[in-house]
């Protein structure tokens, strides 16, 4: 969905870039700092808040990416990390578990449509219950998206037409308020940074 | 070429994103006056159709016979009214009164409470605090009427084919969005959509036809129809007269549309 955006409205496209900017400076690894975001955090961690660096560091690296003006980023937390910024459309994919499976079955045949769905739900509940413990939220609850498209009936082409449709209006355009509104977000996220690091 | 269901809650701007979808679409609109058709169908007065779909639920949970009667009578009108193809919806319970039907698009708004309290305040002349009271009470009704009615919880997005935040979004900008979806192959209405929405209308009267009829409105029936074929589910006590068997094929056969009935029923010894 994210390469058919990004083609169709001629964005760059955004994921694991974010995470290697973010994971540079604070010098470890891209994979390790992916954990951070795939696995809940335990008590201790949780009493240190010992995650917020990372998340912050993520936040920080997306932020510098949204000054340079239009993209499509499709890594972790988006629907948190860009929340209450102008110019930024949040979109929640939808698609029933025959699909996913099909989808991950195609590329990972020497897996049995049981494993595959298994980690499917796997994956499922620890995201949700990272959500849940970092932002106290349901993973699934449409307020957190300005827009949720369930591709049960919908095929991905017609929905990236309508998420297309939906960037182009007029609210969503970089205009040099909403520039300005990013710069400051990403300096701010910059300094949240610098003090929690030296904190 | 689709047919547009609309949900949401009191006072989010659904009237006026279906009234501006059937504008652009040149489709036709229906609301609330479903339950009129509903009504007449049954020859009660539309009030009481109204009161009783309202109605909250039993102490056990459980929506009484009438107000099961009700509903099935307002999915047959809007069957009926849905069998061209075209048409935009935004009466009670749309996405769960079309969710499995094909060509449907289910979409649901979600409006932030100020937008909403502040329609009260401009239409009603409502002090704030009741304004807010009055929404907290209707959403909640409404969520308790969906899970008794279809064991479903009206926040799930999984029940939608799309769900929009008006926090972003202004209705004339959704409208437009949605005018571009509809336009998607998928769809296009073809001879076998059609002939699906036709299926869906008789099913819809199988399923009426069995409300109604004395004999077997307190039984757990429900009815599948593909292609003039209705196959009839669910449990019934059986006897040695083969009386109830009997019955259920015979309102199946009674409804216009409906070509051959099967059962697929479990039956269970009434006096065991």
């Amino acid at each position: 969905m994210a390469e058919c955006l990004a083609r169709r409205l001629g964005y760059p496209l955004v994921g694991r870039e974010v995470l290697q900017e973010a994971a540079e400076k604070l010098g470890v690894s891209a994979d390790a700092l992916q954990g951070k975001f795939e696995t809940t955090p335990g008590l201790w961690a949780r009493l240190t808040r010992d995650r917020e660096k990372y998340v912050l560091a993520v936040q920080a690296a997306l932020a510098e990416w949204c000054t340079r003006g239009n993209l499509v980023y499709h890594g972790v937390a988006g629907q948190f990390l860009l929340k209450d910024l102008p110019g930024v459309l949040r979109v929640l994919i939808l698609a029933p578990m025959e699909a996913r499976v099909q989808s991950l079955l195609e590329t990972h045949s020497r897996l049995t449509r049981e494993q595959v769905a298994d980690f499917i739900r796997k994956v499922d509940q620890e995201r949700s219950r990272w959500v849940r413990v970092m932002y106290g939220a349901d993973v699934q609850d449409s307020s957190l998206y300005d827009l949720t498209i369930n591709l049960r009936k919908i095929s991905l082409t017609s929905a990236c037409v309508t998420i297309a449709e939906a960037a182009g209006q007029s609210r969503f355009e970089i205009t040099d308020d909403v520039e300005t509104e990013l710069f400051a977000f990403a300096a701010e996220c910059r300094r949240r940074l610098t003090n929690l690091k030296e904190g | 070429m689709a047919i547009l269901s609309v949900c949401r809650g009191t006072k989010s701007g659904g009237k006026a994103l279906a009234e501006c979808l059937a504008q652009r679409l040149g489709y036709p609109i229906l609301g609330r006056e479903v339950a009129q058709d509903a009504a007449a169908q049954l020859g009660v007065p539309v009030k009481d159709l109204q009161e009783k779909m309202e109605e909250k639920p039993g102490i056990f949970g459980r929506a009484s016979l009438l107000t099961r009667l009700y509903m099935a009578a307002v999915r047959n009108a809007l069957a009926e009214a849905a069998v061209d193809g075209n048409l935009v919806y935004h009466g009670v319970a749309g996405g769960l009164l079309l969710k499995d039907v094909p060509g449907v698009i289910c979409v649901r708004l979600l409006a932030p409470l100020d937008l909403r309290v502040q329609s009260l305040l401009d239409s009603e002349g409502m002090d704030r605090a009741s304004a807010e009271a009055y929404i907290r009470d209707v959403d909640d009704a409404r969520a308790r009427w969906v899970r008794v009615m279809y064991g479903e919880d009206i926040a799930d997005p999984t029940l939608y084919d799309m769900v929009v935040n008006l926090e972003k979004f202004s209705i004339p900008e959704v409208c437009e969005v949605l005018c571009r979806t509809v336009a998607q192959p998928e769809f296009v209405l073809t001879p076998e959509r059609l002939a699906d929405l036709n299926d869906f209308k008789v099913e819809c009267r199988v399923r009426l036809a069995l409300l109604e009829d004395l004999g077997t409105q307190t039984l757990e029936l429900d009815a599948r129809v593909r292609r003039g074929i209705a196959v009839v589910t669910g449990k019934a006590p059986i006897m040695k007269t083969g009386e109830v068997g009997n019955r259920i094929a015979e309102i199946g056969r009674s409804v216009d549309g409906v070509q051959e009935v099967r059962l697929d029923i479990e039956w269970f010894d009434p006096y065991p």
